[in-house]
Parts: structure tokens; sequence; C-alpha cells
């Protein structure tokens, strides 16, 4: 027992080793490329530039990779729980944004022990459960204004949905709400700077095209005698509603996660996640849906790509990587509930194709890493080797 | 039992004339005018029927060399009777595409009560049909993709019948998949794909039956023979070859940062068409901008209404979940039918689709019963009332604002890539031609930027009935494709040189604004062609004398 235990740290290890070497890979071949620094929210409202430096966001990176084991711990039993952080560690997503310094890096290790710290108090781990909800969740708050509403509701969530005990859950919530005054009166004092803070936050309504069609359309209505039609169902409110419908689904599709198609720091080719992890997403997918407990699990999730939906483009990259776990999760679900099906054949030759696409793609996208990937970005963005958000 | 076939007849015959009405209302005037493969094939047409040639001077051709691209035949061969009942028209042309996508919805309605033997899947499936954005939209114009979609129906229908063991079906199934194949380009790589992929997993089916299989394959490689022999020898292989993904320009400029030209290469090649090929299931292009029918392509419409979104998300799950006859089958023919459009280097097309569209229809169909099961669940009077008037007016919305993209932005705003104007171009050549020794027409056209590129010479050839078999004999000056040059008769096509040019006497001018100077000093204006959004197609000049 105490064997197996032993192994399973020097696997671990060994995770954090080639997560470490992934990222210093692309760091090296992208250098000196970086995303632009983010302030830290309650910093920026009282006027105190706060940035994250890059080395501290590397190891937040590494902390991720550790604490997807502990809470995939609870959920897959042995060797198998190493499976998610594996995931984590050779892909391409997390590691890039790390490599660029993201700022959601941090955010997403916030998330973490948020999430562990949640399934401790579920299990009765009161104390270390209680320390970690209140350190994440409190920094996550005092951090980004994303997380000031997001982290909340997620926890009316958790109590709507009966996840965890009320009485479990009720003294924190109240230290909780006590403990958020302070941001929120630093919020009422600076309300400018909140707004501007929301502003540059929130651009998904800043798009002209957006207005511009609206316009466009109702002018063109005008012309034909439509006025009223095209006012009716082609206002820019209408069109609000219908861009955040759109961008929220294509949040949730396969093209995000498992192609290039919305490039990850605005130039790359290399995929978020490797391709051939999308059978088993496809089929741990359908499994999550299907389940009345895990389809709950997953609606609550879809709650952390707002902050994507938000952003002005299509996708957010850097932003979606808020999602991530939830990705590989629903991955490994699938991968593991294939493993158990292997004696057929149809299950085996998909198992087989999904580890020959990733190791396949892994070696192209080496390759290719060493080969384009600085030349591609000097070709988007020319010298100016630091980046906006996505 | 008499009363209930009165009134199934009833109600599809009502979902068909409403789809009918769709596709039929103003046919001619939107979109705005024929393009330039309608009346490619238009003319051709007309060829046939009065010489038993195409233009080029072969007779009865297996591939229309049109203008280089080498046109599948179905289509042409199907617009000899209209144009002859109809005479070589607008509506001549657009007729059987209108035609067939009407006849659609009541196939389609007996495919689905066969293959499910449920009345209500296939009325809903057919009204769907009936109002899909896509199908009206290609049922307007003369696009061979639309009726190679319902020849493919029928194909796949027999081949469901087929995997039962029945030999009469061999023969059907196989003689419509390769009538697809001789209909539309995309069938071309659908079919085998499809085909083969259909056959792996009916292997068991297969090896009862291997006779009736064997009947299958044999017909259709002896009907695909003549095919295979225009591909390889008379240049209908030549599309593919310009259209294939390895000359895509974002693959090129920011993928593999030059050409294409190493088997090293092909790594990269493979995963970019993965990324292009699950790009199909993106939520903006099924449900916004598949059509390409507004110029941002934003807020435009797509395989399926906005609307459908919850329908489809649920479907996908009834389909999975549910038993369905011949599950596999359909499966196959959604992922191969995305196949051909993936491997092209062209913007993605809906219209490239239209195959498929059946398959997502079904699947919407299961969705919206499965909503209803859901919604009739609902115990709350007042939740009932609140979902289903939400979700109402959504659907009121979105079909309003359909309605003006078809009727309203569609011609403001795409007219120009319908080339509009050159037909009111051709219409005063036919009336003024007499009066001039040589008429120069500018290829290039565009409001922003001369930056369009059409082919007058076919919107001449239809619009003034030009006597095929002349055209076939006469002698024509063809120039490079840096040197655009197309002559024959008094009829000259190029690039207009004006400083040059307009030193000619008793010649009339026609091209875009760019065509001629800006201030249009020494231009006489004869006449303006207006595009429909009021922006100048063409002005039709001469030069002003001293």
């Amino acid at each position: 027992m105490m064997k197996k235990e032993v192994k399973i740290y020097f696997l671990l290890a060994a995770l954090l080793t080639v997560n470490l070497f992934f990222i210093l890979f692309i760091g090296r071949n992208i250098y000196p490329i970086h995303l632009a620094p983010q302030n830290i929210l309650a910093s920026d409202l009282i006027g105190i530039t706060t940035h994250l430096p890059n080395v501290l966001i590397s190891i937040l990176g590494l902390g991720n990779l550790i604490f997807l084991w502990l809470i995939s711990k609870r959920f897959f039993k042995g060797y198998a729980a190493l499976i998610v952080p594996a995931i984590y560690a050779i892909s391409p997503w997390s590691s890039y944004l790390t490599a660029a310094g993201s700022f959601y890096v941090f955010l997403l290790f916030l998330l973490m022990v948020f999430t562990y710290s949640l399934i401790l108090i579920r299990d009765g781990s009161s104390a270390l459960g209680a320390i970690l909800f209140l350190a994440s969740s409190l920094t996550a708050v005092y951090s980004s204004v994303f997380f000031l509403i997001l982290i909340p509701l997620y926890v009316a969530l958790v109590i709507l949905f009966k996840i965890i005990p009320t009485k479990n859950i009720k003294k924190l919530v109240v230290i909780f709400a006590f403990l958020i005054i302070p941001i929120i009166f630093l919020i009422l004092k600076n309300a400018t700077s909140f707004k501007n803070v929301v502003q540059n936050e929130i651009t998904v309504f800043k798009d002209p095209g957006l207005v511009n069609t609206a316009n466009q359309f109702q002018g063109e209505a005008e012309k034909s005698g439509l006025k009223i039609l095209a006012r009716l169902s082609e206002n820019k409110y209408l069109f609000y509603s219908e861009t955040l419908l759109l961008k929220y689904t294509d949040q949730l599709v396969p093209v995000t996660f498992f192609t290039p198609q919305y490039k990850l720091l605005n130039f790359s080719f290399t995929p978020p996640i490797f391709l051939g992890f999308l059978i088993p997403f496809l089929y741990g997918f359908y499994l999550s849906a299907i389940n009345p407990n895990t389809r709950k699990f997953l609606y609550m999730s879809t709650l952390f790509v707002v902050p994507s939906v938000l952003a002005k483009n299509i996708i957010s990259l850097d932003r979606l990587v808020l999602f991530l776990p939830v990705v590989i999760f629903i991955i490994v679900w699938g991968l593991i509930h294939m493993f158990e099906l292997k004696k057929r054949k149809l299950i085996k030759c998909l198992l087989a194709l999904s580890f020959v696409l990733v190791i396949f793609q892994l070696l192209v996208t080496m390759s290719d890493i060493k080969t384009r990937e600085k030349l591609r970005f000097e070709s988007y963005y020319g010298n100016k080797y630091e980046i906006t958000e996505q | 039992m008499k009363k209930s076939i009165i009134t199934t007849i009833l109600v599809v015959f009502l979902i068909t004339f409403f789809g009918g009405f769709l596709r039929f209302y103003k046919i001619t005037q939107n979109p705005p005018s024929l393009n330039g493969d309608e009346l490619s094939f238009g003319y051709a047409a007309y060829s046939i029927l009065k010489t038993g040639k195409d233009e080029y001077g072969v007779r009865l051709p297996l591939v229309f060399k049109s203008v280089g691209d080498y046109k599948n035949p179905v289509l042409g061969y199907l617009l000899i009777l209209p144009v002859k009942i109809f005479g070589l028209t607008d509506f001549a042309v657009r007729f059987p595409n209108a035609l067939v996508g009407t006849f659609s919805i009541p196939i389609f309605f007996l495919f689905l009560l066969d293959i499910f033997k449920k009345k209500k899947i296939a009325y809903i499936g057919s009204l769907f049909l009936a109002i899909n954005p896509l199908d009206v939209y290609f049922s307007r114009v003369a696009y061979e993709s639309l009726i190679a979609g319902l020849f493919i129906i029928f194909a796949i229908w027999a081949f469901m019948k087929l995997l039962d063991g029945k030999k009469l079906w061999a023969f059907v199934s196989a003689f419509f998949f390769t009538l697809t194949m001789y209909t539309a380009p995309a069938p071309r790589l659908f079919v085998p794909v499809f085909v083969f992929a259909a056959l792996l997993i009916s292997i068991p089916t297969l090896k009862k039956n291997w006779k009736v299989f064997t009947i299958f394959i044999i017909t259709c490689l002896v009907l695909g023979l003549p095919m295979v022999y225009t591909t390889l020898f008379l240049g209908s292989g030549t599309r593919f070859n310009m259209v294939f993904l390895t000359h895509d320009i974002d693959f090129i400029r920011h993928i593999l940062l030059k050409y294409f030209d190493s088997f090293k290469d092909i790594p990269l090649l493979f995963f970019f068409w993965i990324e292009r090929y699950i790009n199909y299931f993106q939520p903006d292009f099924i449900f916004s901008n598949a059509l390409h029918m507004t110029t941002l392509d934003s807020f435009g419409l797509g395989l399926l209404y906005l609307f459908d979104i919850p329908l489809l998300a649920t479907g996908i799950f009834a389909f999975i979940k549910k038993q369905i006859p011949h599950k596999n089958i359909f499966v196959i023919w959604l992922l191969t039918g995305i196949v051909p459009d993936s491997i092209t280097n062209n913007l993605q097309q809906g219209g490239r689709l239209i195959h498929i569209v059946p398959v997502i229809i079904i699947i919407t169909t299961l969705g919206l019963l499965e909503c209803v099961k859901w919604f009739n669940s609902l115990k709350s009077l007042f939740l009932r009332i609140l979902i289903a008037g939400a979700y109402f007016s959504f659907v009121i919305l979105i079909l309003i604002h359909a309605f003006l993209v078809f009727s309203v932005h569609f011609p403001n705003e795409k007219s120009e890539s319908y080339d509009e104007g050159l037909k009111q171009v051709s219409l005063y050549i036919s009336e003024h031609q007499s009066q001039y020794k040589e008429i120069i027409i500018d290829t290039r056209h565009g409001v922003d930027a001369p930056s369009l590129i059409s082919n007058p010479f076919l919107y001449l050839n239809f619009y003034l009935k030009y006597d095929p078999a002349t055209y076939q004999t006469e002698p024509k000056i063809s120039g490079t494709s840096s040197n655009p040059y197309y002559h024959y008769n008094k009829y000259t096509f190029t690039y207009i040189n004006w400083p040059v040019d307009s030193k000619k006497t008793d010649t009339l001018f026609i091209g875009s604004p760019w065509s001629f100077p800006s201030d249009l000093q020494g231009v006489k204006i004869l006449d303006t062609i207006y595009l429909t959004n009021g922006h100048i197609a063409y002005y039709i000049v001469i030069p002003k004398k001293p």
C-alpha cells in the first residue's frame, strides 16, 4: 500500500517535471512574448499597480497541477487520479498561458483551491476546508471583478443544489460575507475606478460592428418600408442577446478546445488540448449529461465560461482557461469509462486511435513550436512582444 | 382510416404549398440577378436544345466546360425542358430548383414516415424542411447541390431498404448514388466515402446478403465509369485540383508559412483539415452565417434558425439515447457529409452541406419532441405560459429577421456578388448594338474596389439569346489569365484602359465607375445602371468628342 503511494508521488513529481519542461520549452521558443500584465482588482481600486511576476505565475501553474490531482483523488482511485494532472501537464493551453505569464493562471489556481476547499467541506474536513475556502474565495474576490460575482454565485448554487449541506457551510458564508465588506466599501468609494475596471473587463459590448449592423439593417429596412419590423427584430438589444447566446454556446463546443481555431496567444497553431482527447471528451460529456448529478455540476461549471463570453473576441482562451479543469475532468470521465468497456472492439479501436492521435500530435506540435511558432508570432505582431488580452 | 389518410394528405399538401410559396415567390427578382453559374447552365441547355451541342460544340456532353470549371451535367440537361417551355428566361433557369425544393418536402415526409413509422416526426420534419433557410435559399437559384440533395435522400433511403436484402433496391440505390455524383461536385467525394463507411459498418448484413451488395457495387461501378472517364480525360478533375485544401490561403500564410510542397507538410495539413472539419459544428456557422447572405456575415442566416439551438442540443441527446432505425447510417451520413467541403480551400459554404440537411432536421425534430415532452411534464401553469411565451416570441422575432434578411438585406448587400446590373447592360446592348462597331465591357467591377471579376459574355449570350450555332463556330480570341481578353463578333471583354481606349470611334464602353476617370472627364454617359442598394453598378458610355 505504502509502496503504491510512493509510486504515485513519484509519478506526480514526474508530471510536475514534464509540465515544467513543457512550459520552459514553450517559453524558450516563443521568448520574449508575454501577455500584458493585469492588475489585482483591489489594488486597482486604490490606485496602486500590483502585477504578479511571471515566476509566481509559473509556480501557480504547477500548483494547479497539484490541486487538480488532489481534487481528482476524490473522484478517481489510485493511478486513475493521475490522469487528470497528466492531461493538464501536456496541455498546451495552460502551458502557453503560463509561459506568457497570464493573470488567469493565477485565477485558475484560486479556483482550484476554492473547489478543493468545497470538496473538503462537503466531506467533513472542516478546519482545512474552511481555511482554504476563506483564503481562496477572498483572494479571488479581491483580485478579479468576475470572481466578485462568480464566487458568491457559485456558493449560492452549491447551496441551492444541495451539493454541500447548508449547515456545513453556513458559518463560512457569513464570515465570507463579512470579510468582503472592505471591497464593497472600496467599490463604493471609488465608483469611477470600478466603472473603468468593469468596462475594461466586459468588452463584449464594445464591438462597434454590432451596433453598425443594427443601424445598417434598420436603414435598409426603412428604405423598403419595413422599418417597424426591423426595429422589432433587428435592434441592438436583441442582437446583444443573440450574440451572448451564440458566444455562450461557442465556449462549449469541441472546436474551441481541440483545434487551433481560436489561436492561443492570438497567433499559435497549437491546439489548446490535443485532438486525440476529443473522443473520450465526447463520451464523457454524454455520460455527464445523462446523469442528473453530474449534469448539475456541468450546468454550474459553465459559470466559469462567463469571463470569456464577456470578452470582445468570440473566444478568449486566456479567460476560458478557467473552464479547462472541467474539460479535463470530462475527458478523464470518458476515458475511464472507455477503459472499463475496452473489451468491445469499437471502444478498443477508439481508445487506440485516441492515444495514437495524442502522441502523434504531441510530436508534431513540439516540432512545430520549435520551427514555426516564433515566425508566426512575428508575422502577426511584428516586433511587439507584449500582447494584450486575447 | 380513410379520414386519417385524407387529413395526412391535406396537412402534407399545406406544408408543401407553404414551402412552395417560399421557394417560388418572386423567384426571378430575389436573388436579384442570375449568377454566372446559372447563366452558364441556362445557355448550355439552350444550346443543346437548338443544336444538340453545348456552346463549345460538344454533342451531348458528359461534362459542361462552362468557363473552365467543368460543371456536372445533370442540371444542364434538366434545364432543357423548362427552357423549351418558358423560353430562355430567368424563370426557366430557376424553375427546376424551386420545383425540386418544393417536392423534396412531401418526399422527405414519406422518407421519415417510412423510416420512423411515426406521423408526428414526419410532419414536423417536413415542416422544418419547408422553412429551412438553407433549403429555401438554394431552391431559389439554379444550384446543382440542391438537386443532388434530393437524389441523396433517394439513394440512402434505398440503401436502407437494401440492408433488408432486397435486390431491386440495390439497383435503385446504386442508380441514385451515381446520379448524385453526376449532379454536383460535393457528392463526388461524399458518395464514395459514405458508401465505403456504410458498407464497413454493415459487414454482418453484407455477409448475409453478399449477392445483393455485389449487385450494388457492380451497378455503381458500371454507372460511374463515364464519370471516371470525364474526370481523367475531359478535365472535370480540374476543379478538384483548383480547390484542394493545400492551396488554402490561411494554411499557406499563417500555418505552414510557405507553399505546400513536401510530404513533411502532411501532418500539419492533416491537423488543419481536422480543424476545418470540426469547425462545421461551430454554432456561429450553423445558426448565423453559413449562407453568407449579409456583408459582414453577422446576424445572417445559417443551416438552422437561432431558435433551433435548444432543439438541436436536446435532439443530439435524444438521437443518441433513442432506438432509431438505421442510426449508424444517419451518423455516417452526417459525418461523411462534411468531408467534401472540409477539404476545399474556400470559405466554408453552407450550400455544399445541403445533402446533410435531412439528418440535421431529423435531429432537430427529435429535439422538439423531447422539448415538448419536458414542457408537458411541467406542473406549474405559470412556468408553462412563461416558457411558451418567451420561446414563441423569440421564434417570431427570428422569423421576422429571416424574412428581412431574405427580402431586404440580402438584395441590398449581396447583389454585387450576383453581378446585378449585367442583365440591364445586356438589354441595353440588345437595343443599341446596331449603332456601334465594337462594344467593350470591363470584366472588373465592385463598389468599394474593382475586386470582383465577372463573365459578362454569359449575360450577353443569355439575354441576347445569341444564336448557339453561330457562337459554337464563329472565331473567338482569348487572352491569358494575366491579360484577360475575350472577343467574338463585336463584343470585347477586357480591362478598359480609358486613356488609350477612349480614342476608339464607334465603340460603346461599359464598366463600373472604376473603369473611367473619377471626374468622368471625356466621358459621355448614355445610361447608368444601379444596384439594389443605390450604388452605381455600371456606366454605359462613349468617349466625349473634344
